[in-house]
């Protein structure tokens, strides 16, 4: 029965909303909720966040996803803009941050994931499958033309199957830890390649909206990613999360 | 070959009775007039359960280029976009068909998409070209 119970609870859409609509609600008070899209909709031009709403653009795709619909992102620019532009400029090259993405990947992302650049704008922070991270995992910090690129151990056969994961990342100051599934790539290391010599002052902040998927820096290339849910948590100070943490949202989102 | 192409292209979809796929067109805009794009645009359906179906227009980051998707519902339009392919005034990109299978397991449809484009057909579909996101006013002309 409880095991009944259980299931109805993840699987009903409603209450998976309901379950991660509260501020602390997924992994306690390290983390506070800024926005999360499970893409429910099934259908329409946008999606509803938590707090806000984000329009469908260049041709995501309705499908099946891992808790009722999902989007998959295999168009050219398809992307998700989202609408409550001051709500991610606490995002920054120090601020506490948590990105969690519930995915599926035929391939390793060749794309943009997550980005506070606006559509066709390179300037800013943008998260991305990368060549010049050797196809792996990479977060981008772009300001004002100079670019430095963070490149988590999260290689392109770690990132890629069959089955729905979960992609956790966890930026505290520079330090991250990338988790697929419940397998953590990393505890505290960041692999470091840097395109450019200087250092990167300033904000990030391009008073630009964030976008889910979109535009690759001079290819085009589509993320090509199913997504089920995508949350973003701010830290403010509390430091990065801890193992057992990551797992318990890796179960939490799995329905596990 | 051109019209071969474009036969393959568009009529084919009618004889395979594949459902609603929708075309990616790189156009560049020097070989259209505004009116001429205005036309374009109410081509196809401006509202679809489906956003990948809805007829958008987005211009590159270099703006000579435009791509331009639309998924035909009229004959006219099919004639016409074939006609364009045909004096190369319009580049096919990719084509997207969105399938669907009852799911026994879970009820419903399972739903996904399938793309061709220049990577899986390279003699239908063209890449987009290297410049296509050169931003032209980010481009500093020096004398140097």
């Amino acid at each position: 029965m409880r095991a009944l119970i259980l299931l109805f609870l993840f699987v009903s859409p409603v209450l998976a909303e309901q379950f991660s609509a509260q501020n602390f609600g997924i992994i306690g008070t390290k983390r506070t909720l800024v926005d999360a899209w499970f893409f429910n909709e099934g259908k329409q031009t946008a999606t509803r966040g938590v707090r806000g709403a984000g329009d469908l653009l260049s041709g995501p795709v309705w499908i099946t996803g891992y808790h009722g619909p999902g989007l998959n992102f295999l168009a050219t620019n398809s992307r998700v803009e989202l609408q409550n532009e001051s709500a991610f400029d606490f995002i920054t090259q120090t601020s506490t941050w948590t990105l969690i993405i519930v995915y599926k990947a035929d391939n390793p992302p060749n794309g943009i994931i997550f980005s506070k650049t606006n559509t066709f704008s390179a300037v800013g922070f943008y998260m991305q499958g990368t060549a010049a991270a050797a196809d792996d995992m990479a977060i981008n910090f772009n300001v004002s033309g100079v670019k430095k690129i963070y490149t988590p151990p999260l290689t392109k056969a770690q990132s890629a199957g069959k089955n729905w994961r979960v992609f956790i990342f966890d930026y505290c100051s520079r330090s991250n830890k990338p988790e697929v599934d419940d397998v953590i790539f990393s505890i505290d290391g960041v692999i470091f390649t840097d395109t450019n010599d200087g250092t990167i002052a300033g904000s990030i902040a391009n008073n630009n909206l964030a976008v889910i998927s979109g535009w690759d820096a001079g290819t085009s290339t589509p993320i090509n990613w199913r997504m089920d849910m995508v949350a973003l948590l701010r830290g403010d100070g509390r430091g990065p999360l801890t193992t057992p943490e990551l797992k318990l949202i890796v179960d939490r989102v799995l329905g596990r | 070959m051109k019209v071969l192409l474009a036969m393959l292209l568009l009529v084919g979809t009618s004889v395979a009775q594949e459902p609603d796929p929708t075309y990616t067109f790189l156009l560049r805009r020097s070989s259209f007039t505004q009116e001429q794009l205005s036309d374009l645009r109410a081509y196809g359906r401006a509202k679809d359960d489906q956003p990948a179906r809805i007829t958008s227009v987005l211009v590159a980051p270099n703006t000579n280029y435009i791509l331009f998707s639309v998924s035909p519902t009229k004959r006219v339009e099919r004639d016409t976009l074939l006609a364009l392919i045909g004096n190369g005034r319009i580049a096919p990109v990719s084509k997207l068909t969105i399938r669907s299978v009852p799911d026994g397991r879970r009820g419903g449809l399972e739903v996904w998409p399938e793309m061709e484009d220049c990577k899986t057909s390279p003699g239908r579909y063209v890449c987009l070209p290297e410049d296509f996101n050169r931003d032209w006013t980010e481009i500093v002309i020096s004398s140097k």
